[in-house]
């Protein structure tokens, strides 16, 4: 997976939540595209540095957009995202899963093993 | 003789061996700041021009190259003479030569006037590296390949001290960065040291200052003892 981009994000969050059936999706694509604008905003606040380059701007992202940081924390990403989402008021979501994947995906940013 | 560049990517490379978690353009961009640090400290790069005096010009370009900016001069000479920059204490009088900065040392005025042409003005200016992160674009760091290869690790153990210096990183680690920071240092007195004899072995009793002394040296300044 050469250049991997936001829907790539989209689609492994969707794993994650265990919403895979594209015909009944509990979330949908526009909750989890904000979703992933919002937890780049978290990676904004807690790396500046991975935005040096772009003069410490945080575009909005589409679907279609290439993943606009090192790839090597796509899964923090991922799990800041799916932490996010699952934070809504919702019968089918977990708010103590919800924590801990955010967590999982700040320590991520912060340390080398997490 | 013009001075070749080469692209930074291997010590970039064994920069992100060893600073897990860091990205490509952070590590560029602490490079170069290191990069500028070391060669405005150590007077190890410097461009020599020469170009003819011209009756009554008094401004002359200083060189300035590829990635490469002035910060400083070695020497400005025109024939047998030499140009001396202003001294604050005013014993400077008379129709001693003398040469003005202007600018972010892009060039040089001379005083007086040259009267004649003629003659080869030459200007031995200290470069340091240019700034490398303009907007939109990811850093490419172009250094000089001669005092590259020559400092190669004095590059590598500045960046490591800066980068690890970081809070909140991956690749935080202030014990390391103070190491590393140590090795620096001594890796521009090296440098220095090299450059002011010439690149012999001669002896230089010079030493950066070091306020606070080791237990092996001692305070820096004379105690009486």
């Amino acid at each position: 997976m050469a250049n991997r981009t936001v829907s790539n994000v989209i689609g492994r969050v969707r794993a994650l939540l265990e919403d895979t059936r594209a015909d009944s999706y509990r979330y949908s694509s526009d909750d989890l595209l904000n979703g992933v604008n919002d937890a780049f905003l978290e990676v904004r606040r807690i790396r500046p540095d991975l935005y040096i380059h772009k003069g410490f701007d945080v575009d909005d992202l589409t679907v279609d957009s290439v993943f606009p940081i090192d790839v090597q924390y796509f899964m923090a990403v991922v799990y800041l995202t799916a932490g996010h989402v699952m934070l809504r008021d919702d019968p089918n979501s977990n708010d103590s899963r919800a924590v801990s994947l955010l967590n999982k995906g700040i320590s991520q940013l912060q340390s080398t093993a997490a | 003789m013009a001075t070749q560049f080469t692209e930074a990517q291997d010590i970039i490379a064994a920069l992100k061996a060893r600073l897990p978690g860091a990205g490509s353009d952070a590590i560029a961009f602490e490079l170069s700041l290191v990069a500028q640090e070391f060669f405005r400290e150590t007077f190890t790069w410097v461009e020599t021009s020469t170009r003819p005096l011209v009756a009554g010009q008094a401004s002359y370009d200083v060189p300035d190259v590829q990635s490469g900016t002035p910060c400083g001069f070695i020497y400005v000479r025109a024939g047998e003479s030499s140009y001396y920059a202003p001294t604050p204490i005013g014993a400077v009088t008379g129709n001693y030569l003398r040469f003005e900065i202007n600018g972010s040392f892009n060039s040089i005025t001379l005083t007086p006037t040259p009267t004649a042409s003629g003659e080869t003005l030459t200007v031995a200016a200290v470069m340091t590296l240019r700034d490398v992160v303009e907007g939109g674009d990811s850093p490419i760091v172009m250094l000089p390949r001669e005092q590259t290869v020559r400092n190669k690790q004095a590059f590598i153990e500045g960046t490591l001290a800066t980068m690890m210096g970081h809070a909140n990183k991956p690749y935080s680690n202030p014990r390391m960065a103070a190491f590393y920071f140590r090795r620096f240092r001594f890796h521009m007195t090296r440098a220095k040291r090299t450059a002011m004899t010439g690149y012999t072995r001669a002896n230089v009793p010079f030493a950066f200052p070091n306020p606070a002394g080791s237990k092996r040296g001692g305070p820096w300044f004379p105690t009486g003892a």
